[in-house]
């Protein structure tokens, strides 16, 4: 699409002709893309009013615009041409996926006779157009002239959660909460200088508890948080559940119940106020903890999931249609959570041998699940790493220990100590040692978020000649690239550092000191040199391979819901994938 | 032996100091230094001998003794050491000034092949006690000696990350915090969370502090400019025997190509070559319950508690050594251990 585009803009900059044999030309140059015909042959004077009149409610300020001078309006002009070359490529996009569900004749006819078209694609077509309205103006108001350079693309947004510093990004979100009415969590009054870029929550809850009396049963109703939605978002913050795969399941079921109780009002489109409705149930969970990079996928493909429904469902009524909505996230559940990690479980098993010594840190549902799996159990030492202040190795101690596997259990700090000492009682010899590390998310440039300290140990690890496997699921792996852990993080209750075990608290009233500042990160980001190989449901792959697998790469391609299941998941998935050849341990 | 001097009181403090050493309780390593010195200098005064070896032997007898309470505590050795290389030392600076031997430059050895210790020595004890004041008054200034070299280490606006409470460190900074603004990241540190204090002590001195916990070590070292550690003890190779967690500290300084710093007093520089973690009087093993309450674990079966204090850093992960002295790399601490001790007293088990 990249040559329209710079067609387009080309000739906005050169006296505004119209654009309309432009389009023609476009078109006309993509023989290859039938199914996007129909989108188009419309007129583009169309397409630019259907933006105006679908724009009014979602960006008034185009309408107070309307008094501007001569100048002012040809710039609009010259947005609305860029709006247009963009929302072009989107709706392409969009009528391409849509092809696939629908078989190709029907749109293959309907491209040849006429500019008619069905209301879901002009939805569509009118989305599209209004984001890319909205982008022009951003890019506007960042000071660069629209229509200039060239072909330019959109760039990504840089997510609102690491522009915290700006000042006015709080009042923002402030508005935003209020309009979708959910109460906006206060931030902490100490924060961190190095990390003013990020949400600093007050540990309060006070402020969520008094969620619990807005309960409102009434489905679809605007100002209540549905219960099963508080529930989770509370258990969110105070960490009941945590862990990236924990808070996936637990989103992807509490939306399962939003979506059963939800009607559709009289007035409105189900495929537009279901998903307004979802995303102010998620700003709400973002209040109670920032979303994990699981959840953020999740979500994801839950509204690919609402946007793919089009007005008439497909021909479903809207029972039937949330029916499928529900399915589709049991079924992402079933087979990007718990079969992908059963199939990394049955990837390990021949990695981890006999009587081993197998290092794990905190706990990760995933190694749990490995070592649960693995043979020779019993003849397995497990060294269970521990660290303040969440002390999530306890947990794994206690389910391993359930297990009948032999365990030693370390704080972080002695962690090197144990790993260089560790002999068989019967030969002193030193015994084979890897290490298996969980993560929270993937990065797209293969370096590995995942609980604070995992750095440490890995780079242990690596300083003495270890293994180290990383295990997560492919959903796991986002678009995001970065190579500290300080630009995207979370920032955890510092408070929690007061206690300190059994000893009487050290600094019980730290925030009365000016220049002290107490930080709890909650994750760390581990360089993909650190590494052996990473183990996933589709095998074991190098860190080159984590861009080609990642979910967003993935969902081009026909899902695995598309195709009938047969033979092991793992199999199935690895075909899909393309990737035949598992690189060996 | 009549004339003999009452030593019920000396043997009171020996006792004393030695059950201090097995407490757990965290001595600092400067009281340690100057109670095992104090110690012996209070019973070379107080005792009679016949010849140089016979009150080597005694001052031997006594530091085997107090040694004996805590062997991974080194210091006391190392200054058992230095005050038998005192006593050489005195007694061979008497002889030549007797004529007793050639004064053949500094350089003389003073092993017993050369020296003959057997011979008596009347006023060595004015002069063996009056060198060992110098070495308290050495310990005791030891650490504002290292504070004060504190500005030729620290530019402004720097970011210096530290492990633990160690007191040199403490005043290292302060020093540096009263002419320079700066910042510093704590990490808790120690079982006893010593960080924790040194946070607190040094934002009362108006320096800007971030606490983390030591898990945080390696997020926290890309934006660290230097790693000013104290530690347990020097080893002869340059290595370090430290808490855990300075390993891991290190380790990331070290992929962050982040110069450490150690500020240590001369005291503990020890004269022992490390040869395992495990090794006689390195480790020292702690109840567990020191680094977590058990009570949350019980019911659970056949789990090892991890209770080891301290771990060794190779000399590759260390850039400089701040002594009271002077600065040196870690490849110049064996001709520093050679300077302070002598030869025949390196091995005190003998």
């Amino acid at each position: 699409m990249e040559p329209d585009k710079s067609e387009n803009e080309a000739t906005a900059k050169d006296g505004m002709p119209s654009p309309q044999p432009q389009q023609a030309k476009g078109s006309a140059k993509k023989p290859k893309k039938p199914k996007a015909k129909p989108e188009q042959v419309t007129p583009p004077a169309d397409k630019a009013a259907a933006a105006e009149g679908g724009s009014t409610a979602q960006t008034p300020k185009s309408k107070q615009k309307g008094d501007k001078p001569a100048s002012a309006k040809k710039q609009k002009a010259e947005k609305k041409v860029e709006g247009q070359a963009q929302g072009q490529a989107e709706v392409q996009g969009q009528a391409k996926i849509q092809g696939q569900g629908q078989g190709e004749g029907q749109v293959e006819g309907e491209a040849a006779a006429a500019p008619k078209k069905s209301n879901a694609e002009l939805k569509a077509e009118r989305r599209a157009i209004q984001e890319a309205q909205r982008a022009a103006k951003a890019a506007q108001k960042a000071g660069g002239q629209p229509g200039q350079g060239p072909a330019k693309q959109e760039a990504p947004r840089v997510p609102a959660k690491v522009l915290r510093d700006d000042p006015n990004m709080e009042k923002k979100e402030g508005k935003k909460l209020a309009k979708q009415n959910v109460p906006q969590r206060s931030s902490a009054t100490r924060r961190v200088a190095l990390f003013n870029h990020l949400k600093q929550y007050d540990p309060d809850l006070k402020h969520l508890n008094e969620l619990q009396v807005w309960h409102n049963l009434e489905p679809g109703a605007t100002h209540g948080i549905h219960p099963a939605i508080s529930t989770l978002g509370l258990q969110y913050a105070d960490y009941t559940i945590i862990g990236s795969n924990a808070r996936a399941v637990g989103l992807l079921a509490a939306f399962q119940e939003v979506i059963w109780d939800y009607k559709t009002p009289a007035d409105k489109d189900m495929c537009r106020a279901l998903e307004t409705h979802i995303t102010r149930l998620i700003s709400f969970l973002d209040q109670c903890r920032p979303l994990s990079i699981s959840m953020g996928n999740a979500i994801k493909f839950l509204k690919q999931k609402i946007i793919n429904l089009s007005e008439n469902h497909n021909g479903l009524s809207e029972e039937e249609a949330k029916q499928d909505l529900i399915l589709s996230m049991k079924k992402f559940v079933k087979e990007k959570i718990s079969k992908a990690g059963q199939a990394i479980s049955i990837y390990t098993r021949p990695i981890i041998k006999r009587s081993e010594v197998i290092i794990v840190y905190g706990y990760s549902s995933v190694i749990y699940n490995a070592l649960r799996k693995a043979d020779n159990k019993e003849s397995l030492t497990v060294l269970v790493v521990d660290s303040r202040p969440r002390h999530e190795g306890q947990k794994m101690l206690k389910a391993l220990t359930r297990l009948g596997i032999k365990c030693i259990f370390v704080p972080l700090e002695q962690a090197a100590f144990y790993i260089r000492n560790i002999h068989q009682p019967s030969t002193c010899k030193l015994q084979k040692t890897r290490l298996f590390l969980g993560a929270h998310g993937v990065l797209n440039n293969a370096y590995v978020m995942s609980r604070i300290g995992t750095a440490s140990l890995a780079s242990i690890a690596k300083a003495l000649n270890i293994p180290v496997y990383a295990c997560f699921e492919t959903y796991k792996i986002t678009d995001r690239s970065q190579t500290d852990s300080f630009v995207f993080n979370e920032l955890g209750d510092a408070n929690e550092l007061e206690a300190i075990g059994h000893l009487p608290p050290i600094l019980t009233n730290w925030k009365e000191q000016r220049t002290l500042g107490l930080l709890n990160l909650m994750y760390d980001v581990t360089p993909n040199s650190h590494f052996s190989t990473f183990i996933t449901e589709i095998g074991l792959i190098p860190d080159t391979s984590i861009p080609k697998v990642s979910p967003l790469n993935v969902d081009s391609r026909p899902t695995a819901a598309d195709e009938p299941e047969v033979g092991p998941d793992c199999l199935l998935l690895r075909r899909q994938f393309g990737l035949q050849r598992a690189q060996s341990a | 032996m009549p004339g003999e001097v009452d030593k019920t009181d000396l043997y009171d403090r020996m006792e004393n100091f030695m059950n201090d050493l097995r407490k757990d309780e965290r001595l600092g390593s400067c009281e340690v230094a100057r109670r095992t010195v104090d110690l012996l200098r209070r019973l070379i005064s107080q005792t009679k001998w016949t010849s140089v070896q016979d009150l080597m032997d005694q001052v031997w007898e006594a530091g085997k003794q107090l040694m004996g309470a805590d062997p991974s505590e080194s210091r006391v050795g190392n200054m058992v050491r230095r005050v038998l290389k005192i006593i050489r030392e005195e007694f061979v600076s008497g002889l030549r000034e007797d004529g007793g031997i050639e004064a053949d430059g500094a350089e003389a050895p003073l092993d017993s092949l050369s020296v003959d210790y057997t011979q008596p020595c009347p006023n060595l004890k004015a002069t063996v006690i009056e060198s060992i004041g110098e070495l308290l008054q050495e310990i005791d200034g030891s650490a504002e000696n290292i504070a004060q070299q504190a500005l030729e280490h620290i530019h402004a606006d720097e970011t210096i990350m530290t492990f633990g409470g160690s007191k040199t460190v403490e005043a290292f900074l302060k020093n540096a915090g009263r002419k320079r603004k700066f910042h510093v990241i704590c990490t808790e540190g120690d079982p006893q969370f010593g960080g924790q204090t040194l946070a607190k002590n040094l934002a009362a001195a108006d320096i800007n502090v971030t606490l983390v916990p030591n898990s945080h070590v390696f997020a926290m070292m890309a934006r660290v400019n230097k790693v000013i550690i104290g530690t347990h003890t020097i080893l002869a190779e340059g290595g370090l025997k430290a808490p855990c967690g300075i390993f891991n500290m290190a380790l990331a300084a070290k992929e962050h190509k982040v110069p450490v710093f150690v500020c240590a007093s001369t005291y503990k520089l020890s004269p022992e070559q490390f040869r395992s973690e495990v090794q006689e009087g390195f480790q020292k093993y702690v109840d567990p319950n020191v680094f977590y309450p058990l009570e949350e674990f019980a019911g659970i079966e056949g789990v090892e508690f991890g209770n080891v204090v301290y771990e060794h850093i190779d000399p590759e992960y260390i850039h400089l050594f701040i002594f009271n002295t002077g600065t040196n790399a870690p490849s110049y601490v064996y001709r520093l251990v050679k300077e302070l001790y002598h030869p025949d007293d390196l091995d005190l088990n003998v």
